[in-house]
C-alpha cells in the first residue's frame, strides 16, 4: 500500500523534478496500480508546459491517455492470468 | 472439474473514485489558473520547479565531472586566445557603443528541456517587465535562440527554434546560402540542400537576429547518392539543456 501510495506521489510530482522520459515511466508504473492517473499526469504537463493550451495538439495528454488504457489492459491482463493459474 | 468464479469488480472503487475527483477537481483548478490567473499559477508551483531545478542541476552536475575537467583544460587554452581578441574587439566597440541598439530584458529559466516535454523555456520575466508574444530571445552571445509564445504578467514560455518541426529560415557557410532549419528538438536542427550547394561540414549556420548570427556549425552531412538533397546535422553552439538565463527583446526604447 506504501509502496503504491509513493510511486504515485512520485509520478504526480515527476512535471516538476525529473525529465520527461522519466515522468513517462513513472506513470506507467502508477498506472498500474490506478489506471488514470497516467491521463491526470498528461494534463499536469500539458497544463505547466505546453506553449498553447487551445491552439496546438496536447501531446502529453494523449501520451498520458495512450499509457492509462496500456495500463488497463496490461492490469487485466496480469489478473486474468492469476485468475487462471 | 471445479468451476471457479470471480466476482466481477467495477472498474474503479469508491476509494479510487474519490481520489480521481480529487485529482482532477485539482487539474481543473489548476487549468483555470493556467488561463485566468497564470500569475497566480506561477506562485504556486515556482517553489516545486526550484526544487526541481536544483535536483536535475546536482545530478547532472555527479555525472559530467570528468568531462567537464576536459573542457576545463581547453577552454583554458582557448580563454588565452579570446582575451587577446578580446582587446581588439573592445576598441572596435568603443566606436559603436553609443548607437542605439535593442534593449533586452535578462530573465532567469525556470524550466527547461528535457523537464519540460516540448522544447519550452519557462522564464521569470512577463508583461511586467514588457514581454510581448512574438518577441525574439537570445542567450549568451547575443544567439537567438527562440520567441515568446506565451505570456503572462511574471513569467513566459518560449518556443525554441529547436522545437520538433519548426522551420526557421537562416544561412549556412561563408557564402550565406540560403536554408530553413528544421527544428528535431532537444536543441538539434536538421536543413536540407541541394546536393551541389557549397557548405561542407564544419561551416558555420546563421540566423537572423541584428545581422547574421552565427548559432552553430554544420556536424554531419548525409543523404542517398541517387536523391538531388543532402541532409545537414546542425550542432548549435547553445545546449538549451544548460540555459540559465536568457535575454528577451522588449523593443522599448
Amino acid at each position: 500500500m506504501t509502496l503504491r501510495i509513493g510511486i504515485i506521489a512520485l509520478a504526480l510530482l515527476s512535471p516538476f523534478f525529473f525529465a520527461y522520459p522519466y515522468t513517462l515511466l513513472l506513470s506507467f508504473l502508477a498506472s498500474l496500480y490506478f489506471a488514470p492517473i497516467a491521463l491526470c499526469i498528461g494534463v499536469l504537463s500539458d497544463v505547466l508546459y505546453a506553449p498553447a493550451l487551445f491552439t496546438q495538439v496536447p501531446v502529453a495528454t494523449l501520451l498520458g491517455l495512450v499509457i492509462s488504457l496500456l495500463a488497463l489492459v496490461v492490469g487485466r491482463f496480469v489478473r486474468a492470468r492469476i485468475i487462471e493459474a | 472439474m471445479k468451476t471457479q468464479y470471480s466476482r466481477r469488480t467495477s472498474v474503479l472503487s469508491a476509494q479510487k473514485s474519490l481520489a480521481l475527483g480529487v485529482l482532477v477537481a485539482v487539474l481543473v483548478l489548476l487549468f483555470i489558473l493556467r488561463t485566468f490567473f497564470p500569475t497566480a499559477l506561477s506562485f504556486i508551483v515556482s517553489p516545486l520547479w526550484n526544487i526541481g531545478s536544483m535536483v536535475t542541476g546536482t545530478v547532472a552536475g555527479i555525472s559530467d565531472s570528468a568531462d567537464v575537467r576536459e573542457e576545463r583544460d581547453a577552454l583554458r587554452i582557448e580563454r588565452d586566445a579570446l582575451s587577446s581578441e578580446n582587446v581588439t574587439l573592445q576598441s572596435r566597440l568603443a566606436e559603436i557603443v553609443d548607437m542605439p541598439t535593442g534593449r533586452g530584458v535578462l530573465a532567469q529559466v525556470r524550466a527547461r528541456p528535457p523537464l519540460s516535454p516540448y522544447d519550452v523555456l519557462i522564464v521569470d520575466e512577463g508583461t511586467q517587465a514588457g514581454v510581448v508574444v512574438g518577441a525574439m530571445v537570445y542567450a549568451q552571445g547575443g544567439v537567438p535562440i527562440g520567441t515568446i509564445r506565451d505570456v503572462g504578467k511574471t513569467q513566459s514560455r518560449v518556443m525554441l527554434y529547436s522545437s520538433s518541426k519548426t522551420e526557421t529560415l537562416g544561412w549556412a557557410g561563408e557564402q550565406r546560402y540560403p536554408v530553413t532549419f528544421v527544428g528535431e528538438s532537444a536543441g538539434a536542427f536538421t536543413a536540407s540542400v541541394p546536393r551541389d550547394a557549397e557548405v561542407a561540414i564544419g561551416d558555420i549556420v546563421y540566423l537572423p537576429g541584428p545581422g547574421a548570427v552565427a548559432f552553430g556549425h554544420i556536424e554531419n552531412t548525409h543523404g542517398d547518392a541517387s536523391s538531388p538533397q543532402t541532409t545537414l546535422s546542425i550542432r548549435p553552439y547553445i545546449n538549451p539543456f544548460s540555459l540559465t538565463s536568457v535575454v528577451i527583446e522588449t523593443g522599448t526604447p
